[in-house]
């Protein structure tokens, strides 16, 4: 009977160890490799010298840099909060709404998930024509609805363009948590449903009442994926605005920051131990966000039970 | 939700890259055994010549060199310094590079990836063979040279010369003829400038850079700032702001969100009828264009008249070896060619708008190009963009920082003397000129 167990075990590692050796060679050594990089700088002959916490200091006690930094963070910030508080109540909302079996189902959850599998380039160029301002199809279809004063060119507005590329990146992704919300729904079992309706729940008390509880740990699973994706967020500020991240850096991410620094832009140096820098202080950022997510996550299910 | 999906792109990745690796050893080992034909790769940003290139510049080399076979290998201007950079560390570049003017690869020099042109004897690059200007270019400070003088370009604008002759409208010589010009076209029905700030990048290049050496006098201007005797917000440089200021009237509705290709779309489709261009743009336009309307080029207005008139004429590219490359020998006699009379011609015919930097006197073909050739010769003098060389090494990058606070000038968010004093702040605190 011991024999059998322990043998029984020594399978989950096998199911384990390729996702462990991806995991080890592509995040987790790369990790400690950029740790260990940021305490470098170039000497003037573009030589690295071991410089201790040079980096770090400078990164925040130069003017420019730490605007530049704080900028970058809070746009990070901005991004996320959009995705989070817009993407996913309208997920939750269409998840909902295709769990009640309406008619033609399947087909809105394909139609909901196509702009997932679009390549992100064609994205970023689709949304860019559609907002253009000379030919872009936005400014008449808000004219249709005597609208049109409404439109100005968001995309290239320092205040609006990251909203909208936030939007943007939301509509791509809408996809995944309306399907991970709508697995979730189902599963809430029928009976449990049926017999709130006959205590005399209606439809809206049933959903803040019942399916929102029992869907919970899903919405913090999301919110977390939602977390650590967002902050991150790059391909689209790049394949639309470049690497300079304008009008202004109002779209200047954490990421396209640490990309302009690690690889430089035209004239400016790649500086790839500050790029290391920067990597390591978002990962501490990416961390106090998942701990914060982990102490509240264990708080609620214990409150739970 | 998206870790899942990376973990199996990288599986993917990983696999294909095995079985890529294991095929392309196999493939080269194979065609090696069958002909001794040695490979040269050229690396380069100019997507937009890979057919020139191909079809007609590389043949020409090949039919004389039968046992060569030389490749063009472009990658797209806005990843290029970064795939030149991981290719060079990793040891697959290709043997020729071709590297950007003044400070942007002096440090892959530095780090020992491109060799010392200057010490290969059977290369002519010299100053019999090249202007001092052109040389300059691509050496660093101590006067090494990494990089053998290509081509340049040359800054003004384009018009529809057709639609010009049907509404009878004339070249401006002064800004304020430019003005009354633009009031004309808009008159008339059409957007007088295609320009936008949607890409930052479009407000120096096609913006600052086209105005600011005839209101800075040129060379004047730019070596002031070099020897830090001049500042951005000297008369000159703060009214070559103002004119660019004035623009903003004549510009499409919505500007803020028209990019670089929006523009060119706007003046092939003739819907508006100028657009501040470089030499560059001559091919870019005969593909787009045709033979619908005719393009003409006029030099950039003065501020008033009497003044004289400058052009930006910057070296836009040279050819750098690579210093790890297995095929040396073969690429620097490929590189001398590109010093001779033979490539001249070959070149310039081929890439109308792209000017050989080389001495030898070659006849333009294409009107439009020949014309803004002969803007440098006609002008008082010719000097590359502002701040490409020196002064945006340092924390404050000048040449991006002219692009940013352009744009938000564009937008309205700055005056051009706010613009001048915020360049001027930074541009002092951060650049010390070094006994130049």
């Amino acid at each position: 009977m011991e024999k059998k167990r322990s043998k029984s075990r020594l399978y989950i590692l096998w199911f384990v160890l390729p996702a462990f050796l991806l995991y080890t060679l592509f995040m987790i050594i790369p990790l400690f490799t950029s740790m260990y990089q940021s305490l470098y700088v170039y000497n003037d002959a573009r030589e690295l010298v071991f410089s201790g916490l040079e980096n770090y200091i400078k990164l925040f006690t130069d003017e420019m840099l730490y605007a530049r930094f704080i900028n970058a963070m809070g746009n990070s910030f901005k991004f996320f909060l959009i995705n989070m508080f817009i993407q996913n109540p309208i997920a939750l909302l269409l998840a909902t709404l295709l769990a009640t079996n309406v008619k033609f189902g399947n087909g809105y959850r394909t139609v909901l998930y196509i702009p997932c599998v679009l390549s992100l380039v064609m994205v970023a160029f689709i949304w860019q024509m559609i907002l253009n301002p000379t030919w872009g199809i936005a400014k008449d279809f808000l004219g249709i609805f005597g609208l049109a004063h409404v439109y100005s060119p968001w995309l290239g507005q320092k205040n609006s363009a990251l909203i909208v590329m936030a939007l943007i990146s939301a509509w791509q992704n809408m996809g995944v948590p309306v399907l991970l919300y709508y697995s979730a729904l189902i599963n809430i079992p029928q009976e449990l449903l049926n017999a709130a309706k006959v205590e005399g729940c209606n439809s809206f008390s049933l959903f803040w009442k019942i399916k929102i509880p029992m869907v919970m740990p899903m919405i913090s699973t999301v919110s977390l994926l939602t977390y650590v994706y967002n902050f991150n967020a790059f391909d689209l500020i790049y394949a639309i605005k470049g690497p300079l991240a304008g009008p202004d850096f109002s779209t200047d991410t954490m990421m396209s920051f640490f990309f302009r620094t690690f690889y430089g832009h035209e004239l400016q140096q790649p500086n790839a131990p500050m790029g290391a820098t920067l990597a390591v202080v978002m990962l501490l950022v990416l961390l106090v966000g998942v701990a914060v997510y982990i102490v509240w996550n264990r708080w609620a299910n214990r409150k739970l039970n | 939700m998206k870790k899942g999906k990376i973990v199996i792109v990288f599986m993917l990745v990983f696999i294909v890259m095995l079985t890529a690796c294991s095929t392309a050893a196999n493939d080269s080992s194979g065609e090696k055994k069958e002909s001794e034909k040695i490979e040269i790769v050229i690396e380069s940003w100019r997507t937009d010549d890979i057919a020139v290139w191909e079809d007609v510049v590389l043949p020409a080399y090949m039919d004389r060199h039968p046992e060569v076979t030389v490749k063009f290998n472009a990658t797209s201007n806005s990843e290029y310094g970064t795939t030149l950079t991981t290719k060079l560390q990793g040891g697959t570049a290709g043997d020729i590079i071709m590297v950007e003017p003044y400070d942007y690869r002096i440090s892959l020099f530095k780090e020992g990836y491109l060799a010392n042109i200057g010490e290969i004897t059977t290369i002519d690059a010299d100053t019999e063979h090249y202007d001092e200007f052109a040389l300059s270019a691509w050496q660093t400070d101590e006067g090494e040279l990494f990089g053998l003088p290509l081509a340049a370009v040359s800054h003004g604008f384009i018009y529809n010369k057709t639609k010009f002759k049907e509404l009878g409208l004339e070249i401006p010589k002064t800004t304020d003829e430019f003005f009354s010009l633009c009031q004309q076209i808009e008159d008339a029905g059409y957007v007088a400038l295609a320009m936008g700030s949607a890409d930052e990048w479009v407000a120096n290049v096609y913006g600052y850079s086209i105005v600011a050496p005839t209101f800075t006098k040129g060379e004047e201007g730019r070596q002031g700032l070099i020897k830090k005797t001049a500042k951005f917000t000297d008369e000159g440089f703060v009214n070559a702001w103002k004119f660019l200021d004035g623009w903003k009237e004549y510009m499409p509705d919505g500007y803020e969100g028209i990019g670089y290709s929006d523009m060119t779309t706007m003046f092939s489709t003739e819907q508006a009828l100028m657009m501040s261009a470089g030499s560059w743009d001559v091919a870019v336009m005969a593909g787009l264009v045709g033979d619908s309307f005719e393009v003409g080029g006029f030099q950039t207005p003065v501020d008033k008249t009497g003044d004289k008139n400058y052009v930006c004429l910057h070296p836009d590219n040279a050819l750098a070896l690579n210093a790890s490359s297995d095929s040396k020998e073969a690429a620097i006699e490929f590189l001398q060619w590109t010093t001779t009379k033979e490539f001249a011609k070959v070149w310039n015919d081929a890439l109308p708008g792209f000017f050989t930097l080389s001495k030898h006197e070659v006849e333009l073909e294409n009107p439009l190009a020949s014309e803004m050739f002969s803007w440098a010769s006609k002008a008082e003098g010719a000097s590359p963009r502002l701040a490409y060389q020196y002064i945006s090494r340092g924390d404050f990058n000048t040449d991006s920082e002219i692009s940013r606070l352009t744009t938000l000038m564009f937008l309205g968010e700055l005056t051009p003397e706010e613009v001048a004093k915020q360049l001027q702040e930074g541009y002092d605190a951060s650049y010390s000129p070094k006994g130049f």
